[in-house]
């Protein structure tokens, strides 16, 4: 099948497992709730993982932070989660436990902008919540120690806390040319670190899109033989969370909705979590309402770009790429490419380099937008996202009342 | 006896080995290992010529930003080189120019609090009380990492998301600041610059700028940066880490940065004068090649044959910084002068950042359309820029639409690149005669160490 062929772009937009499902039942939130509260109770009765541990208030009043600040943190990860607000209490006991669970960040061939973006996550400081409070074992930018010791640490994180831990995987895997990674003092490629690493995790959790797609490295020709961690990890839950960079949201997302199941998210069929990415960027897109009225850019620097007109003309990959950015948005929600007018290049889908990249618009192929050629049909097929019409301004409580409302409905 | 030793470099940006070749105590050689490639150079081969704007920011998760100037730089230089003039608009130019100091503020705030500072706590262990510095816990590390993720808003605001912003382009830049991301811009700038006087030089800046010695400041100052010399001194820390005292700039931004090449005198940055050796990398032009002496993925640089030292103190030397020139005769291109410089730059970088964004006229163009399509043109181009860590250079051969050949230089090649037949990296020669494997590290930590760019 051809790339850009109308049944090639069919078959993506229409793959059952693409979507998410925000609507699942009453049945379904009250057992889940259910089964959250008794899996909180367990982890609250643990131990935390460090003997040094703080209390969580503690925590909050370290950085300056009040209640509030984390209230509203925790309403927006719930939506994130696309959780009934019901759940809020339960995601606010869940951040009061994340010391309980033990992470292990490893790079392979990376250029740390995964690390880089987590430390930017989202307001109020998910950074203290994620590197105060939650246990990170062993991340080579940010930990103290270097070294030998370094490397102690990680080995004793290994040894302690075998079957508990959740594996951070940022960068791809050279697996054809194992020379172009090897570290420690007893040489380990790539390949033997993560699998080595992998068999005593929980899960492992691929971030970016080097991790989970072979990202750059793997694109044509591919010198290194880059591959993503699914293809060398087997027998292991595995969350792919691409993006280049990824989310770092949606990486607290994921550990919150383990902490709080004691298992992953529900995933698509490339294995990533469908409550980030069960939807597409066009979906949600400030500028949607310029697409549907057919007002495009149509050069840069032109009228239709000085008045936020709808990018596609100029390559952007929104209506092909699945992922919440539109909703999330970038360094503490502070904006996101299409926000400044450069159109999507579709980072989080598998090989994008090659296939998508920038200055191609698929304008030209065989799926229109409306207005232009009359194919509304397809583009309304296209466009089957969960929640089409939200368009401008939209914030992430919008999402949350979008799911709660879609609940009242079925009552 | 001999003893070799091996050492992963952690707390860096990506991951290094260090190397040491020790005799009777002493660090008879070293070897800076960068261990991981990916190969954009021939991913690059073959690909349409814009391609190159989102495929070269992902070298660096820290620098990206810089390596789209260059990148932008280079298609620019393109078309320069092939007869036609192309044309920005103030504004553009002005954008550009505060996203990239941003980001160059973010790295120098983060690495010194998050990588330089930990070495300290070592030396120190029981003496002294440096809770506040202590990695994660520590209040003024918190501090560091909020206000360096407060920075880089600057650079959402016009370019969309960092790290990995692709939204500068032949021609200017995409985006339209409105007055609104301009005012929230400055404020970001301000509260950075309160922060800077409050925390890290404990006086006015006005009164900082003024001063000419060390020892003047150390006396008029107890903030982080003072405590930081102050500890530094105690521990003899202004003997170690000196170089080859030759210093390298590629690319002006005035007033802050002037380009230009010192070895005793400043002569003028020649791009021709520069080359690229193979001889101790895995990365030839033959090919790749893991036999023999070779043991880095980076290659060797050399101007005019010579290695030369990039990066905060090469830009304020050719600069001619009375500070900084009275630094280098007191303790020459040594530790502590490599690393003032960077704390230096952040405030001279914030106030000419303000003072850009002040100058924005947001009636101006943000593009001015370039007169032939890019994908009509062919030759060579170089594009110049000064990232966090020095001079960045990228060179791009472009025939029938389709990039050739693809080039990069970064500057931690320059700096802990492998040894060439003749010559040492600065590094490698800053870390040799050294007694103790800690001192060697953070000798190799005030370059500012990036693999991740090194052997992209």
């Amino acid at each position: 099948m051809q790339f850009f062929s109308r049944e090639h772009m069919k078959n993506i937009f229409t793959k059952p497992t693409n979507y998410v499902d925000t609507n699942k039942g009453e049945k379904y939130y009250k057992s889940l709730y259910e089964k959250m509260r008794k899996r909180l109770d367990e982890l609250k009765a643990m131990k935390p993982v460090r003997e040094h541990d703080i209390k969580f208030e503690k925590a909050l009043d370290m950085w300056e932070l009040s209640r509030r600040d984390f209230l509203k943190w925790v309403s927006a990860t719930t939506a994130l989660l696309m959780l009934p607000p019901t759940f809020e209490p339960l995601v606010a006991e869940a951040a009061e436990v994340m010391n309980r669970i033990p992470i292990i960040w490893i790079n392979i061939q990376d250029c740390d902008g995964n690390s880089e973006a987590l430390l930017r996550s989202s307001a109020p400081t998910v950074d203290e919540l994620i590197l105060d409070y939650l246990s990170v074992e062993y991340h080579e930018t940010l930990m103290a120690a270097a070294g030998d010791q370094a490397e102690k640490c990680l080995e004793d994180a290994v040894r302690d806390f075998k079957g508990k831990y959740l594996l951070f995987v940022e960068g791809s895997i050279p697996v054809g040319m194992p020379e172009a990674f090897t570290i420690g003092r007893h040489p380990e490629t790539g390949v033997e670190r993560v699998q080595r690493l992998a068999k005593d995790a929980a899960a492992v959790i691929a971030v970016g899109s080097c991790a989970t797609f072979g990202g750059i490295p793997a694109a044509y020709p591919n010198p290194t033989g880059a591959v993503g961690v699914m293809d060398v990890v087997k027998g292991k839950p595995i969350v792919n969370i691409p993006a280049c960079p990824h989310n770092p949201a949606n990486s607290v997302g994921v550990i919150m909705h383990y902490i709080l199941t004691g298992e992953l998210p529900e995933l698509d069929s490339l294995l990533r979590p469908k409550f980030a990415f069960g939807y597409r960027i066009h979906d949600n897109c400030e500028r949607r309402a310029h697409f549907d009225a057919g007002e495009y850019v149509e050069e840069w620097g032109d009228e239709g770009a000085k008045n936020n007109f709808c990018l596609y003309k100029m390559g952007c990959k929104g209506p092909f790429t699945f992922n919440n950015c539109s909703i999330i948005r970038y360094n503490d929600g502070t904006n996101w490419p299409i926000g400044v007018g450069r159109g999507c290049i579709g980072c989080a889908e598998p090989d994008f380099w090659d296939k998508y990249a920038t200055e191609r618009p698929l304008a030209n192929s065989d799926i229109h937008p409306p207005g232009l050629w009359g194919v509304e049909a397809t583009v309304d097929k296209v466009g089957l996202g969960i929640l089409t019409a939200t368009a401008i301004g939209i914030g992430i409580h919008a999402v949350a009342s979008a799911v709660a409302g879609k609940k009242e409905e079925t009552k | 006896m001999v003893k070799i030793q091996k050492t992963i470099l952690s707390r860096v940006e990506g991951e290094i080995e260090l190397k040491l070749i020790w005799e009777k105590g002493i660090i008879k050689d070293a070897f800076i290992i960068a261990p991981n490639f990916r190969g954009f150079e021939f991913i690059l081969e073959g690909k349409p010529i814009l391609d190159s704007l989102i495929i070269t920011p992902r070298v660096c998760g820290i620098c990206g930003h810089a390596h789209l100037m260059a990148t932008v730089n280079a298609l620019e230089n393109l078309y320069k080189n092939a007869g036609y003039n192309i044309e920005i608009s103030k504004k553009a130019n002005l954008i550009r120019l505060i996203t990239l100091s941003a980001e160059i503020v973010q790295n120098h705030l983060r690495w010194f609090y998050l990588f330089v500072f930990p070495d300290l706590l070592k030396l120190e262990t029981y003496t002294e009380d440096l809770s506040e510095y202590i990695p994660i816990k520590g209040k003024q590390w918190q501090k560091a990492i909020d206000f360096s993720s407060k920075i880089v808003k600057v650079i959402a605001i016009f370019g969309g998301q960092w790290p990995h912003t692709s939204y500068s382009i032949p021609g200017g830049v995409v985006c339209d600041p409105t007055t609104f991301d301009i005012t929230e811009s400055i404020s970001i700038v301000d509260s950075m610059i309160k922060y800077y006087e409050e925390n890290i030089i404990g006086m006015k800046y006005e009164n900082y700028l003024s001063i000419e010695d060390y020892k003047e400041f150390i006396e008029k100052s107890d903030k982080d940066l003072s405590k930081f010399l102050k500890l530094c001194f105690k521990h003899n820390l202004h003997k170690i880490g000196k170089a080859y005292n030759r210093f390298l700039t590629v690319s002006n931004i005035y007033p802050i940065f002037s380009q230009g090449a010192t070895k005793r005198k400043k002569y003028n940055f020649n791009i021709k004068k520069l080359e690229e050796i193979d001889t101790y990398s895995f990365l030839t032009k033959k090919g790749i090649d893991f036999n023999g002496k070779k043991y880095s993925w980076a290659k060797a640089v050399r101007y005019e044959g010579f290695p030369y030292e990039t990066g905060p103190l090469a830009r304020r030397i050719n600069n001619k910084d009375k500070l900084f020139l009275n630094l280098l005769a007191d303790l020459k291109d040594t530790y502590i002068p490599r690393i003032w410089a960077r704390i230096d730059e952040i405030i001279k970088l914030l106030l000419a950042m303000k003072k850009w964004l002040q100058e924005i006229d947001i009636k101006e163009p943000s593009y001015i359309k370039p007169k032939k399509n890019i994908k009509e043109l062919e030759g060579i181009a170089y594009g110049l820029c000064e990232a966090a860590r020095g001079s960045l250079i990228h060179k791009l051969e472009v025939k029938e639409g389709k990039i050739k050949k693809y080039d990069i230089i970064t500057p931690s090649t320059w700096n802990l690149g492998p040894r060439c037949e003749k010559y040492l990296s600065p590094a490698e020669k800053a870390i040799i005669g050294l007694d103790n494997s800690l001192i060697a590290e953070m000798v190799l930590r005030s370059f500012d160490v990036c693999s991740v760019c090194t052997t992209h």
